[in-house]
Formats: C-alpha cells, structure tokens, sequence
C-alpha cells in the first residue's frame, strides 16, 4: 500500500463516527445518496503536488494530496445550520490533537485550506444542502 | 386554452386524486416522481389541478394528500388555467 493509499483510508477513517454523519461515509462516489445515507459526507481525491529541492532520485519530496469533503444534508429545518454542526464535527476530529492532525503519525499533517460557498436546493421533497471542504494532507 | 381545462377535466375524472388546501378539497392530480439534486436522490411532489379551484392559494400553504402533510414550496405556476403546485414535505 502506497503512503497516498494509506493516508487516504486512515483520513476517511478519521472522519468515520462522526456524531452526525456516523458511518454514512462514501468515498468517491458517483451516485447520489439515498435518504438512509444521510446526512453523509463524501470524500474526493483531488490533486496532488510534489516539491523536491533536487532533481534525482532517492531525495524526499514533500507532498501536498488535495481531498474535498462534501458535507450532505436534507433536513426540513436548518439544513444548513446542520451543515455547521457537521462541519466543527469535522475540525475537531482533524485538528484536536497532533496524533489526529498527523493520522496517528502516518503523514506530516493535515490543513483545511477552504470552506466552500453552500449550494443549496429546495426543489425536492426537502431543502438539500451541500457544503465542500477542502484539506490538503501533506506527506513525504 | 380552453382545451387544456377540458383535457384537465377528463383526466382529472379519471385519475384524480383528492388533496385538502386549506378548508377547500380539491381534486387534481399528484406526482411524486423521482429526482435528484446535489447528488442527493429523492422526489419532486407536485399537485396540478384548476387554477380557479386554487386562486386564493399562496406559497407555504398547507396540503394534506393521501394523509401526507406538504406544503406549496413555490409560486403556483399557472398556464391556460392550469395550476401546478410544487410541494415538499411538511413537518405537520
């Protein structure tokens, strides 16, 4: 397993439990959720960076592996103040302690580099919100 | 114009379904088909009936169909005296 496998899996493990989202946790998925999936959080690979100093071979890289985490919720009321919940949720399983921010030393750390603008729909049964996040987790 | 309330009649005779709008019970014809939005799936609950039968009737009213709350999510949107009432679910 490649560090970039493992440092994906233990990042969705981190985000699994959730007191809200629970294990309602999908990894690049293409299909839409079920209500039974929901509120759910969606996990995406991005891009990733790579900056060495030299050129050759057997010198460490440093590693930026973008992940975008789509926080779903279809709720009545305060979907998107459910959103928010979510989202500390989030941070705190992240960034509480260097263990988590490390993924229990597996990778360097990992940053929250943005919140997303919420895309928001009301013309289904009931009012979907879709906030991404998005983090970059950095490795050598 | 007029053809399109004839047309809503004969199906509404046929295929109607009954929803309460406020005091009023009027009969037209309820869609739930499945949607999407924001890679989330569910239905698009929609009730099309006379426009006289809901004139009075305005966005965020309450409708009761097949025991099911929802209420009007939406303008009414009305052509050739045709209304269609886009509905979501209700916590009532």
């Amino acid at each position: 397993m490649t560090t970039r496998t493992a440092a994906r899996a233990a990042f969705v493990a981190a985000l699994t439990g959730l007191t809200t989202t629970g294990a309602r946790v999908f990894v690049g998925r293409n299909r839409p959720l079920d209500a039974a999936d929901l509120p759910g959080l969606m996990i995406f690979s991005g891009d990733e960076t790579v900056e060495s100093v030299f050129a050759n071979a057997n010198r460490p890289a440093t590693r930026r592996y973008k992940v975008r985490v789509d926080i779903m919720v279809k709720n009545l009321t305060a979907a998107e103040t459910e959103a928010d919940t979510i989202l500390a949720e989030i941070e705190s399983a992240l960034f509480a302690s260097v263990s988590a921010n490390t993924l229990g030393n597996l990778v360097n750390g990992v940053v929250m580099t943005a919140v997303g603008e919420p895309e928001l729909d009301d013309t289904q049964d009931k009012p979907c919100v879709r906030v991404p996040v998005f983090f970059e987790v950095m490795y050598s | 114009m007029k053809n399109a309330l004839a047309d809503l009649a004969a199906m509404l005779a046929d295929f109607g379904d009954y929803a309460a709008i406020g005091t009023a019970t009027v009969r037209g014809i309820f869609d739930n088909a499945y949607g999407e939005a924001l890679m989330m799936a569910g239905t698009t609950p929609t009730f099309v009936c006379a426009a006289a039968d809901v004139s009075g009737v305005l966005e965020g009213a309450a409708v009761t169909i097949g025991g099911a709350a929802y209420t009007v999510a939406a303008p009414i949107k009305i052509n050739g005296g045709v209304a269609t009432l886009q509905l979501m679910e209700s916590d009532a």
